[in-house]
């Protein structure tokens, strides 16, 4: 489930003079409440129901005079246009009465009147609208107020881009359409795809798509073109704001030793790592490493690849359960290295974080995660799938309970590939879930209503046992200059 | 590292000068590659047909080392930030971003990168 919060302001403290509205309904878990102070918001906190954000957002940043009648501020919070109040607030409408400086776009800076503007100019389609503005193309969480302000700009002059259902916007095609010609057609590399179904029109945005899309399908089978891989995949790290790249090696459930530190100590001095980072996902960063050094820093460090670079099964974060923390219920710790070791590097429409918790107090924070495992009294073990806690926030979705670690791999990965083979590309699972539904994915994968358990069970199977460490291309570049950064002309 | 790809032959018309830089298997097909040629950098593209454009090796935008960007049939895009050219033109597809500097490259009969640059 979802939980909408925003809060504006710090200090609470009440002066003499301030007014504060507040309005609950703990039942449905909605708390709203707003602080003025000389007729200017100071704070606001909406809990449970986040309508209208937007203007309070806007009153806040730019300190402008409130309604006077505040009640008619307090009813605004909510969305009542089905109860045809007379008030003008449904989110169409509160994007309508903001003015043309409010910031709709908060990864670019993109104002509303910039986005108006475009569409007057001729951007009348969502694609060509966020192309020419950037808004929404940052963390996409801004898109939808994109798309009502293209449709109130453009009216009836709005031009519907069927490419927005395309799952790559350079093949005509649906996910599931693409899916059945690539297979009907035996289409096994990224260039083909272009050649038989995109008049060999090479479009650089659908490269990486498809490639991740092609080794889903055939595995083994899959003729790798190294020029459809986004760059972190051709090199096996990410790239940095300053050309420059990161370097995170697997630590399984995030439990290392003395020797694997000095090491990465050793590499980090030898190679002048500018910043050598603790990261969210319980591993170590080494930030700022030069191309041409990748391969030696990856023999150097004798670790396998951390893939934190990829759309992949990135991690899973454990607390220390009942190997030493005096609540553990669960051996945390084990179950985590096993899931680790199980589904590292396996490629999926986006990335895939994972946690492990060793009892409900949730240390590792699993019930945020892609797919999170919690340990309960009694020797079992929850799962939730479709958590998330970045743009958005989500609370994941309790899949089921088992008693062994061994059930609990073999969930995961079901569910894992289930998400593989129908998600679209970049879709994270908090999205997918929610389109597909808890339900329908418990009778898909718990109760196999349609006979497909097995089939995803092997698939995923495959999968792992396909598993190389791309690090070890340190030995053996697969491209030409792989790893170079500049080619010398000399006379 | 730095890795010497030819030994070429420079020949002088007016104030362009040509520089023969070697085999075009240097850069992979679909790739690009940055050569240091006469002090400058420059971002060479190797289009899946085996057509090559030459561009300036960073983003107007934010730096962003252009070779190591996705390229299509004559577009490229930054690593970065995903802004996207047009190899042909050196157009940009936002209108806000300078257009990249092109430089003349073509492929000669032995399959080796020719460039010209002024």
């Amino acid at each position: 489930m979802d939980i909408e919060l925003l809060v504006l302001g710090e200090d609470w403290r009440v002066r003499a003079k301030d007014e504060v509205l507040s309005y609950a309904e703990p039942e449905k878990g909605i708390y709203k409440k707003v602080l003025i102070r000389e007729n200017r918001l100071e704070n606001a906190i909406l809990l449970g129901d986040c309508s209208g954000a937007a203007r309070l957002q806007h009153y806040f940043e730019r300190k402008q005079p409130l309604p006077e009648n505040r009640a008619e501020l307090l009813i605004s919070l909510f969305n009542l246009g089905a109860l045809n109040s007379g008030l003008s607030l449904d989110p169409a409408q509160e994007l309508a009465e903001l003015p043309d400086d409010a910031q709709i776009c908060n990864c670019n800076g993109v104002t509303k009147g910039t986005i108006i503007a475009a569409v007057k100019a001729g951007k009348r389609s969502l694609p060509m609208l966020t192309a020419a503005t950037r808004a929404g193309t940052g963390c996409g969480s801004c898109k939808g107020q994109v798309q009502v302000l293209l449709e109130l700009a453009a009216g009836s002059e709005l031009i519907e881009d069927p490419s927005i259902h395309y799952y790559v916007p350079g093949v005509p095609l649906r996910k599931p359409e693409l899916v059945q010609a690539i297979k009907e057609q035996q289409l096994r590399s990224v260039s083909a795809v272009f050649k038989a179904l995109a008049n060999g029109k090479e479009d650089p945005q659908s490269k990486a798509g498809l490639a991740s899309l092609l080794k889903i399908i055939w595995g083994k089978e899959y003729e790798d073109e190294r020029d459809a891989r986004f760059i972190n995949d051709r090199v096996h790290a990410n790239i940095q704001n300053n050309g420059t790249f990161s370097v995170v090696p697997r630590i399984y459930g995030g439990i290392t030793s003395p020797q694997e530190l000095r090491r990465i100590a050793d590499v980090a001095e030898k190679y002048q790592v500018p910043m050598v980072k603790l990261t969210g996902g319980q591993r170590i960063d080494l930030l700022g490493v030069r191309k041409e050094h990748l391969p030696a820093v990856w023999r150097e460090l004798g670790m396998p690849s951390g893939h934190a670079y990829t759309k992949a099964f990135r991690t899973c974060k454990t607390c220390v359960g009942s190997e030493f923390c005096r609540f553990g219920l669960g051996d945390s710790t084990a179950l985590g290295v096993k899931i680790e070791q199980r589904f590292q590097g396996i490629e999926s429409p986006h990335k895939l974080k994972l946690a492990v918790s060793g009892c409900p107090r949730n240390c590792a924070e699993s019930t945020t995660k892609d797919i999170g495992v919690v340990a309960i009294e009694g020797g079992q073990w929850e799962i939730y799938i479709g958590g998330a806690a970045g743009s958005r926030v989500r609370k994941g979705d309790l899949l089921c309970t088992v008693n062994t670690h061994d059930e609990a791999l073999q969930l995961i990965g079901r569910f894992m590939q289930y998400y593989r083979e129908h998600a679209r590309y970049q879709e994270r699972t908090y999205a997918f879930v929610e389109r597909i539904g808890i339900e329908r994915i418990r009778q898909l994968l718990l109760e196999d209503v349609e006979g497909i358990a097995t089939q995803l069970d092997q698939a995923i199977q495959e999968a792992v046992d396909a598993y190389r460490d791309p690090w070890q291309e340190a030995e053996r570049p697969v491209t030409a200059n792989q790893f170079a950064e500049v080619l010398a002309y000399t006379e | 590292m730095t890795i010497s790809v030819s030994s070429g032959v420079s020949t002088t018309s007016r104030t362009t000068t040509t520089y023969h830089l070697g085999s075009i298997e240097q850069i992979p097909p679909g790739e690009g590659r940055v050569y240091m040629v006469a002090g400058r950098q420059i971002a060479i593209f190797r289009t899946r047909d085996d057509t090559l454009y030459a561009t300036q090796a960073h983003c107007p935008h934010r730096n962003g080392p252009l070779a190591d960007g996705l390229v299509g049939l004559h577009t490229v895009l930054c690593p970065l930030h995903s802004y996207q050219f047009d190899l042909r033109t050196g157009a940009a597809s936002m209108p806000s971003c300078t257009a990249l500097t092109l430089y003349p490259v073509t492929v000669d009969s032995s399959r080796n990168i020719v460039l010209q640059l002024e």
